[in-house]
């Protein structure tokens, strides 16, 4: 005769991975028997005829028409280009300068040691401004980076470390974007991989300034 | 024999897709919301109860398994990891309602095949009062509960979705039957009373 504690374990052993059919029977005749004479386990009958029953009859879902499915696949991608929109522009418009200043630094610093021959010979004047980019001469710097070739530029980006290295993948980089005259690439004309990298850093970026100095 | 070699091409499917997924191939993913569209939502649908809720949860499981896919690691199978995200998903919805509207629609519990309307209230009662019960555990043990009872999954496959030892989940299940069979006859005596 099953006692509580027994009852309990039996029940369980009911619900977990699959038994063998035999042994399932007899005891679900074990568990009918205690729930039916027992005070303390009477309630639990439900149990024990959801037990009896397959995972699939215990609780049934009701799904949806066909129909629904059909446009699900189609919903998620407009939520997703949507979302990807409305972060982009509002990241973007919220650390356009912060990025903006990033990129005119890294470039203009990286790029200094191979523009120069090249100005020296043609244009001298903007290569002594852009060699000292710590004199506050932005529109100099500005104007050796907008001077650069989208393959030059794309070289400079490459030695960039972490998330900017792979920026140079996308259209950004390659000058498909215009990039003569736009510091900062409107992030919707970046592929999947650069845009995310790039949030990410945004993200990090964010934390970074939030996070109270020492 | 032959469904051991057919679960192994299988596995070299899913991986094979698993990496154009973490890849970025669209193609990929769209794939992958073919073949697991049908449990996401029937997990958030037993969670969340309306339509209109699980429709919201499922895709935005979606959304994010496709903003996370660099973090697949492929050590878990793809049905796993998109359980535990749209779990995590329905989750939060549910955090953010108040506990008797998570309370299960029971109209859709009526079981048509009994014909006697007595029988029927019956059966609807009997199984709110459990859907009550199992409201009413403990948030691990209403997720293992959910998992194990109702979604019919594995010891194994509940301990990877919900990162715990399979020891771990045994304990949970015992501990819900426990308290469900307590819960249970404790209401009946009270009416009873």
């Amino acid at each position: 005769m099953m006692d509580c504690a027994s009852f309990e374990n039996a029940l369980t052993e009911m619900f977990g991975d699959p038994v063998d059919p035999t042994l399932q029977r007899e005891t679900l005749a074990d568990l009918r028997d205690h729930a039916a004479t027992c005070a303390e386990c009477e309630g639990a009958a439900e149990l024990v005829e959801l037990a009896a029953l397959p995972p699939t009859e215990r609780d049934p879902v009701e799904m949806p028409p066909e129909s629904y499915w059909e446009g699900f696949n189609a919903s998620i991608a407009n939520r997703g280009a949507l979302r990807a929109e409305g972060q982009s522009r509002g990241v973007l418009r919220r650390y356009a300068p912060a990025a903006a200043v990033v990129v005119a630094l890294s470039g203009g610093w990286l790029l200094r040691g191979w523009v120069d021959p090249l100005v020296h010979e043609a244009q001298p004047q903007p290569v002594e401004t852009a060699s000292q980019p710590d004199t506050g001469s932005w529109s100099s710097l500005d104007e050796v980076i907008r001077q650069a070739t989208a393959e030059e530029l794309a070289a400079a980006l490459r030695g960039l470390p972490g998330e900017w290295a792979g920026l140079e993948a996308s259209g950004w980089a390659t000058g498909e974007n215009g990039l003569g005259g736009e510091w900062l690439p409107d992030a919707l004309e970046l592929n999947e991989n650069d845009r995310i990298e790039l949030m990410d850093w945004l993200d990090q970026l964010d934390q970074s300034e939030r996070r109270p100095s020492s | 024999m032959e469904a051991t070699l057919q679960d192994q091409a299988q596995t070299q499917d899913e991986s094979a897709l698993a990496e154009r997924f973490r890849a970025g191939d669209r193609n990929a993913f769209d794939e992958i919301v073919t073949l697991h569209r049908r449990a996401v939502y029937t997990i958030a649908r037993r969670l969340l109860r309306h339509h209109e809720d699980a429709d919201e949860a499922a895709q935005m499981a979606f959304l994010r398994a496709w903003n996370a896919r660099f973090r697949f690691r492929g050590d878990a199978q793809l049905k796993t990891w998109l359980t535990r995200i749209v779990l995590n998903v329905s989750k939060s919805m549910l955090s953010s309602r108040r506990s008797a509207e998570a309370l299960p629609d029971e109209s859709a519990w009526a079981d048509s095949s009994q014909t006697d309307p007595d029988d029927r209230i019956d059966r609807v009662r009997s199984r709110g009062d459990l859907r009550r019960a199992v409201g009413r555990l403990p948030n691990r043990q209403q997720e293992v509960v959910m998992l194990k009872v109702y979604e019919g999954r594995t010891y194994r496959e509940v301990a990877e979705i919900l990162e715990l030892s399979e020891g771990a989940v045994k304990a949970h299940l015992h501990q819900a039957v426990s308290n469900l069979r307590r819960r249970l006859s404790g209401g009946r005596r009270m009416e009873k009373a």
